[in-house]
Protein backbone atom coordinates (compact mmCIF):
# COMPACT_ATOMS: atom_id res chain seq x y z
CA UNK A 1 0.00 0.00 0.00
CA UNK A 2 1.06 3.60 -1.06
CA UNK A 3 1.33 4.20 2.63
CA UNK A 4 1.84 8.07 2.28
CA UNK A 5 -1.05 8.50 0.31
CA UNK A 6 -3.26 6.82 2.95
CA UNK A 7 -1.90 9.52 5.55
CA UNK A 8 -2.88 12.55 3.25
CA UNK A 9 -6.46 10.96 2.39
CA UNK A 10 -7.48 10.61 5.86
CA UNK A 11 -5.61 13.42 7.37
CA UNK A 12 -6.25 16.10 4.82
CA UNK A 13 -10.42 16.10 5.08
CA UNK A 14 -10.40 15.11 1.30
CA UNK A 15 -12.45 12.34 2.27
CA UNK A 16 -15.64 15.08 3.35
CA UNK A 17 -16.23 15.18 -0.60
CA UNK A 18 -17.54 11.54 -0.58
CA UNK A 19 -20.47 12.49 2.07
CA UNK A 20 -22.96 9.68 1.70
CA UNK A 21 -20.85 7.20 -0.25
CA UNK A 22 -19.35 3.88 0.33
CA UNK A 23 -16.16 4.51 -1.12
CA UNK A 24 -13.30 1.80 -2.83
CA UNK A 25 -9.54 2.97 -1.51
CA UNK A 26 -6.53 1.53 -3.11
CA UNK A 27 -2.94 3.04 -2.91
CA UNK A 28 -4.57 6.13 -1.12
CA UNK A 29 -6.50 6.78 -3.76
CA UNK A 30 -10.57 6.93 -4.65
CA UNK A 31 -10.92 4.31 -7.00
CA UNK A 32 -14.99 3.96 -7.42
CA UNK A 33 -17.81 5.05 -5.12
CA UNK A 34 -21.69 4.20 -4.53
CA UNK A 35 -24.20 5.18 -2.04
CA UNK A 36 -25.09 1.35 -2.23
CA UNK A 37 -22.36 -1.09 -0.40
CA UNK A 38 -23.34 -3.82 -2.31
CA UNK A 39 -23.28 -2.50 -5.86
CA UNK A 40 -20.01 -1.17 -4.94
CA UNK A 41 -18.88 -4.80 -4.19
CA UNK A 42 -19.93 -6.31 -7.12
CA UNK A 43 -18.97 -3.91 -9.56
CA UNK A 44 -15.32 -4.19 -7.43
CA UNK A 45 -15.44 -8.07 -7.48
CA UNK A 46 -15.94 -8.35 -11.19
CA UNK A 47 -13.02 -6.09 -11.83
CA UNK A 48 -10.35 -6.91 -9.25
CA UNK A 49 -11.43 -10.40 -7.91
CA UNK A 50 -10.31 -10.70 -4.78
CA UNK A 51 -10.11 -7.31 -2.54
CA UNK A 52 -6.97 -7.44 -0.89
CA UNK A 53 -5.99 -4.70 -1.32
CA UNK A 54 -9.08 -2.88 -1.33
CA UNK A 55 -10.58 -0.91 1.26
CA UNK A 56 -14.51 -0.22 1.41
CA UNK A 57 -15.52 2.77 3.62
CA UNK A 58 -18.22 4.69 4.44
CA UNK A 59 -18.91 8.53 5.20
CA UNK A 60 -21.61 9.66 6.74
CA UNK A 61 -23.39 12.64 5.20
CA UNK A 62 -24.15 14.22 8.85
CA UNK A 63 -21.44 13.48 11.96
CA UNK A 64 -22.50 10.11 13.63
CA UNK A 65 -21.59 9.84 17.21
CA UNK A 66 -20.10 6.14 17.56
CA UNK A 67 -20.64 4.45 20.84
CA UNK A 68 -18.64 0.77 20.13
CA UNK B 1 8.98 -0.64 17.41
CA UNK B 2 6.77 2.33 17.30
CA UNK B 3 3.46 1.97 14.87
CA UNK B 4 2.19 5.17 13.93
CA UNK B 5 -1.72 5.81 13.57
CA UNK B 6 -3.67 7.87 10.83
CA UNK B 7 -6.14 10.76 12.24
CA UNK B 8 -8.94 10.18 10.38
CA UNK B 9 -9.78 14.59 10.17
CA UNK B 10 -13.43 13.45 8.95
CA UNK B 11 -14.71 10.88 11.28
CA UNK B 12 -12.46 12.40 14.40
CA UNK B 13 -10.76 9.08 15.35
CA UNK B 14 -7.69 7.18 14.81
CA UNK B 15 -6.85 4.39 12.23
CA UNK B 16 -4.46 1.85 12.60
CA UNK B 17 -3.74 0.49 8.68
CA UNK B 18 -3.55 -3.51 9.19
CA UNK B 19 -3.50 -6.74 7.02
CA UNK B 20 -4.75 -9.76 8.31
CA UNK B 21 -4.26 -13.40 7.25
CA UNK B 22 -7.03 -15.10 5.81
CA UNK B 23 -6.92 -18.29 4.12
CA UNK B 24 -3.31 -17.80 3.15
CA UNK B 25 -4.33 -14.16 1.36
CA UNK B 26 -3.28 -10.87 3.00
CA UNK B 27 -6.19 -8.35 3.34
CA UNK B 28 -5.94 -4.81 4.35
CA UNK B 29 -7.87 -3.70 6.86
CA UNK B 30 -8.43 -0.47 8.22
CA UNK B 31 -9.11 -0.38 11.96
CA UNK B 32 -10.54 2.07 14.49
CA UNK B 33 -8.32 2.27 17.30
CA UNK B 34 -10.93 1.51 20.55
CA UNK B 35 -8.99 0.97 24.14
CA UNK B 36 -12.66 0.80 25.22
CA UNK B 37 -13.14 -2.34 22.85
CA UNK B 38 -11.66 -5.94 24.68
CA UNK B 39 -11.94 -7.48 21.58
CA UNK B 40 -10.30 -6.96 18.08
CA UNK B 41 -13.65 -7.37 15.80
CA UNK B 42 -13.99 -7.10 11.72
CA UNK B 43 -17.91 -5.79 10.92
CA UNK B 44 -19.61 -5.53 8.44
CA UNK B 45 -18.06 -3.49 5.65
CA UNK B 46 -14.73 -5.78 6.08
CA UNK B 47 -16.22 -8.80 7.34
CA UNK B 48 -18.29 -9.17 3.72
CA UNK B 49 -15.63 -8.20 1.66
CA UNK B 50 -13.08 -10.88 2.97
CA UNK B 51 -15.29 -13.74 3.69
CA UNK B 52 -18.44 -12.94 0.94
CA UNK B 53 -21.67 -14.74 2.38
CA UNK B 54 -19.70 -17.54 3.24
CA UNK B 55 -20.02 -16.77 7.42
CA UNK B 56 -21.82 -20.75 7.37
CA UNK B 57 -18.56 -21.67 7.22
CA UNK B 58 -17.00 -20.24 10.27
CA UNK B 59 -17.74 -21.32 13.84
CA UNK B 60 -20.29 -19.08 16.12
CA UNK B 61 -19.11 -17.06 18.58
CA UNK B 62 -20.14 -18.49 22.11
CA UNK B 63 -18.93 -15.40 23.72
CA UNK B 64 -21.93 -12.94 23.70
CA UNK B 65 -20.42 -9.08 22.40
CA UNK B 66 -22.46 -6.65 24.60
CA UNK B 67 -22.29 -3.08 23.02
CA UNK B 68 -22.07 -5.15 19.22
CA UNK B 69 -24.45 -8.06 19.73
CA UNK B 70 -28.19 -7.73 19.57
CA UNK B 71 -29.12 -8.12 16.11
CA UNK B 72 -25.47 -8.70 15.12
CA UNK B 73 -24.39 -13.06 13.82
CA UNK B 74 -20.78 -13.13 15.08
CA UNK B 75 -18.43 -15.65 14.88
CA UNK B 76 -15.34 -16.02 15.54
CA UNK B 77 -12.15 -17.07 13.23
CA UNK B 78 -9.33 -19.18 15.40
CA UNK B 79 -5.35 -17.81 15.51
CA UNK B 80 -5.36 -15.37 13.02
CA UNK B 81 -2.13 -13.53 11.86
CA UNK B 82 -2.62 -9.84 12.02
CA UNK B 83 0.08 -7.11 10.93
CA UNK B 84 -0.28 -3.82 12.25
CA UNK B 85 1.60 -1.74 9.80
CA UNK B 86 3.51 1.94 10.84
CA UNK B 87 1.63 4.90 9.07
CA UNK B 88 4.46 6.28 7.72
CA UNK B 89 7.14 3.50 7.23
CA UNK B 90 5.52 0.11 5.36
CA UNK B 91 8.43 -1.34 6.22
CA UNK B 92 7.54 -1.24 10.09
CA UNK B 93 5.07 -4.08 11.03
CA UNK B 94 3.99 -5.30 14.23
CA UNK B 95 3.13 -8.78 13.80
CA UNK B 96 0.79 -11.27 16.18
CA UNK B 97 -1.07 -14.14 15.71
CA UNK B 98 -4.64 -13.53 17.43
CA UNK B 99 -5.99 -16.05 18.98
CA UNK B 100 -9.60 -15.25 18.05
CA UNK B 101 -10.73 -12.91 15.94
CA UNK B 102 -14.36 -11.84 16.07
CA UNK B 103 -16.27 -11.18 12.78
CA UNK B 104 -19.87 -9.30 12.94
CA UNK B 105 -22.44 -8.70 10.55
CA UNK B 106 -25.81 -7.40 10.78
CA UNK B 107 -26.68 -7.82 7.24
CA UNK B 108 -29.19 -10.44 7.54
CA UNK B 109 -30.93 -8.36 9.45
CA UNK B 110 -31.06 -5.12 8.37
CA UNK B 111 -31.86 -3.32 4.74
CA UNK B 112 -32.04 0.38 3.87
CA UNK B 113 -31.56 3.62 6.02
CA UNK B 114 -30.81 0.82 9.24
CA UNK B 115 -28.53 -1.31 6.95
CA UNK B 116 -26.72 2.24 5.99
CA UNK B 117 -26.27 3.26 9.97
CA UNK B 118 -24.74 -0.32 11.15
CA UNK B 119 -22.41 -0.38 8.30
CA UNK B 120 -21.16 2.85 9.24
CA UNK B 121 -18.95 0.81 12.07
CA UNK B 122 -16.11 0.45 11.39
CA UNK B 123 -13.81 -2.79 12.33
CA UNK B 124 -12.28 -2.43 15.72
CA UNK B 125 -8.82 -2.58 17.15
CA UNK B 126 -9.44 -3.45 21.42
CA UNK B 127 -7.44 -4.11 24.13
CA UNK B 128 -6.30 -7.99 23.50
CA UNK B 129 -3.95 -6.13 20.84
CA UNK B 130 -3.39 -2.72 22.08
CA UNK B 131 -2.19 -3.98 25.18
CA UNK B 132 0.50 -6.49 24.21
CA UNK B 133 2.05 -2.48 23.93
CA UNK B 134 4.47 -1.06 25.84
CA UNK B 135 3.30 2.56 25.71
CA UNK B 136 0.57 4.44 23.97
CA UNK B 137 1.00 7.99 23.42
CA UNK B 138 -1.98 10.37 21.89
CA UNK B 139 -0.53 13.85 21.13
CA UNK B 140 -3.39 15.90 20.00
CA UNK B 141 -1.74 19.23 20.24
CA UNK B 142 0.31 17.55 16.99
CA UNK B 143 -1.39 18.40 13.84
CA UNK B 144 -2.56 16.26 12.94
CA UNK B 145 -3.16 14.62 16.21
CA UNK B 146 -0.60 11.63 16.76
CA UNK B 147 -0.82 8.21 17.39
CA UNK B 148 1.86 6.26 18.59
CA UNK B 149 2.36 2.35 19.65
CA UNK B 150 5.59 1.05 21.01
CA UNK B 151 5.59 -2.55 20.91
Amino acid sequence: MSIEEVSVLYTSGELARYKGYYIAIRNGRVIDKDQDYFKLLERLRKKHGDLIDIVIDYIPEKPVELIV
Amino acid sequence: MIIYGIYDRVRKYFIILARINVYNKWYNVNFMFDTGASVTALLDRDAIRIFGGKFHKLKKARKDLVGIGGFADTYVVRNVELELVDAYNPEIKYRITLERLYVVTHHKHFRGDEWKRVSQLPSIIGRDILFKAKKITIDLEKQPPQLQIAF
